[in-house]
């Protein structure tokens, strides 16, 4: 347990069509620590979770640098942070931002902030165009995947790996392309989006399953929990999901966490066809369903700043299959001078004690 | 009475007689009539007889003896109740319940054309 009331700062705040994990990892670490002060890492004025005064809320906003600024713009901000807030550790919860902060372990080392990260090899390995290798090494089956830099190598690969096949951009976004006559259109989209390469990939057909977890940087998972995902977004997230126990698919998990040994916050994807799991991507931080396990004994989110602030963690409860979850959006209520002050300012603040007495309720 | 031979339909696996099947703790009955594959996340709605019949398995019952219990209980000949049975687990394995967590046991030459005829 820890003495002092925590400050975090938590990127990914946007609960959208789209939802980005922010507020789930927010709301699951108020649920073990209610006192705990969330500084929000905002990339846009508009992201959701700046206006919520529910247990998923943050007491302040600060906009920041998009991550290709690179790891100095991100350091200079946090520092202009930490001249109002004191900060003990950040939980960064989208993709493109992890490696800036691998870059910046130093010197957040140095000024005493706390961060869970996966090796540099590790990120590396997990990589869309690297799965290949990590897939054979662990005996994990992958889907054919390419890097392409170009249309050309884009349309040699899509007659290589058939249709229709997955166009992916390298961090973010999945497209699936039925023809070579909706290639050109996808490719652009996608580079224009989140720049070059794309990735063609195999398109795989089967039960989408997800899995979420925390490992200890020595081969070990703290917790997990493994989900079928029974509703999905058109981008293909999980918006309900079920909790199933698959001994081949811990197993499947366990190798490529052994692998890599991962430090932190991991989703691995799945899909199931024809009797075999196929690895689809893995991710290095906690996905937007993480509040899921976290009401039911598996709080995934805390057991991770229990890791970084203790160094040990509680014992986390194997979730028993059959427990699910369906999304339910709601509309928060705003005020236009909370984005003037934000867009203006770069930053907003509340009164701590409107979003606690919002947990009290 | 003779051991129900299951095949699954287009599967290249071996004939596994239903004896296999009674490893279905994957399988869970979360009331009359609603199934749940804790393995695969899926759950389905299943005949008053097929929720007999899984009951039965996931209960111990031996495969030999199920034809004979089915029988019984729902007043039909035995030749009747080891087809109804195997139609039933070929159902349960065409949408992804019960064969995977199978392995072969029986070698000897699959019956099931002979029923099928």
């Amino acid at each position: 347990m820890l003495r002092k009331p925590l400050t975090l700062a938590v990127s990914g705040l946007h609960r959208g069509n789209n939802p980005q994990p922010g507020p789930a990892v927010i709301q699951s670490i108020r649920r073990r620590y209610p006192e705990a002060c969330v500084i929000g890492l905002s990339y846009d004025p508009l992201e959701s979770g700046i206006y919520s005064f529910g247990p998923d809320g943050v007491e302040a906003a600060y906009l920041m640098p998009y991550p290709g600024a690179g790891p100095e713009a991100l350091l200079k901000r946090i520092d202009e942070i930490r001249e109002n807030h004191h900060i003990d550790l950040i939980v960064p919860c989208l993709d493109s931002e992890i490696p800036n902060y691998i870059t910046l372990a130093k010197e957040f080392r140095s000024r005493k902030i706390l961060l869970s990260l996966p090796r540099p090899q590790s990120f590396e390995r997990r990589l869309k165009d690297q799965m290949g290798r990590l897939g054979k090494k662990t005996g994990v089956l992958v889907p054919s995947t390419f890097v392409a830099p170009d249309l050309a190598s884009a349309y040699y690969w899509g007659s290589f790996v058939g249709y229709p096949l997955i166009l992916k951009g390298k961090h973010y976004e999945a497209r699936r392309v039925g023809s070579p006559a909706a290639l050109a259109e996808a490719f652009y989209s996608i580079t224009a989006a989140w720049g070059g390469p794309v990735l063609v990939q195999e398109f795989v057909v089967g039960i989408e399953y997800d899995v979420i977890g925390l490992g200890d940087g020595k081969g070990g998972i703290v917790g997990s929990c493994s989900i079928r995902k029974l509703l999905l977004t058109e981008a293909g997230k999980a918006f309900s999901g079920i909790v199933v126990a698959d001994p081949e698919l811990d197993a499947q998990v366990a190798r490529i966490i052994v692998e890599l040994k991962w430090n932190g916050p991991f989703e691995l994807e799945f899909i199931w066809r024809v009797g075999e799991f196929m690895l689809i991507e893995m991710n290095p931080r906690f996905p937007a369903w993480c509040d899921f396990p976290s009401q039911i004994g598996c709080n995934l989110p805390a057991a991770l700043v229990e890791q970084m602030m203790v160094g040990t963690t509680t014992p986390l409860r194997m979730i028993e299959p059959g427990r699910m979850f369906i999304r339910h959006s709601v509309d928060l209520v705003g005020d236009i001078s909370d984005v003037a002050e934000l867009s203006m300012t770069g930053a907003i603040s509340r009164e701590l004690n409107s979003v606690r007495s919002e947990i009290a309720r | 009475m003779a051991v129900v031979p299951f095949v699954n339909p287009g599967s290249k696996r071996k004939p596994a007689e239903v004896a296999a099947l009674t490893g279905m703790s994957h399988l869970r009955i979360v009331r009359k009539g609603f199934i749940f594959d804790a393995c695969r996340g899926t759950f389905h709605r299943v005949s008053e007889s097929g929720d007999f019949i899984i009951a039965q398995l996931k209960g111990g019952t031996l495969a030999a003896e199920l034809p004979t219990i089915f029988a019984r209980r729902y007043g039909i000949s035995s030749a009747m109740a080891e087809r109804d049975i195997m139609q039933c687990l070929n159902g349960l394995s065409s949408i992804g319940l019960g064969l995977q967590k199978l392995r072969p046991v029986g070698r000897r030459k699959c019956a099931r054309t002979e029923l099928q005829d």
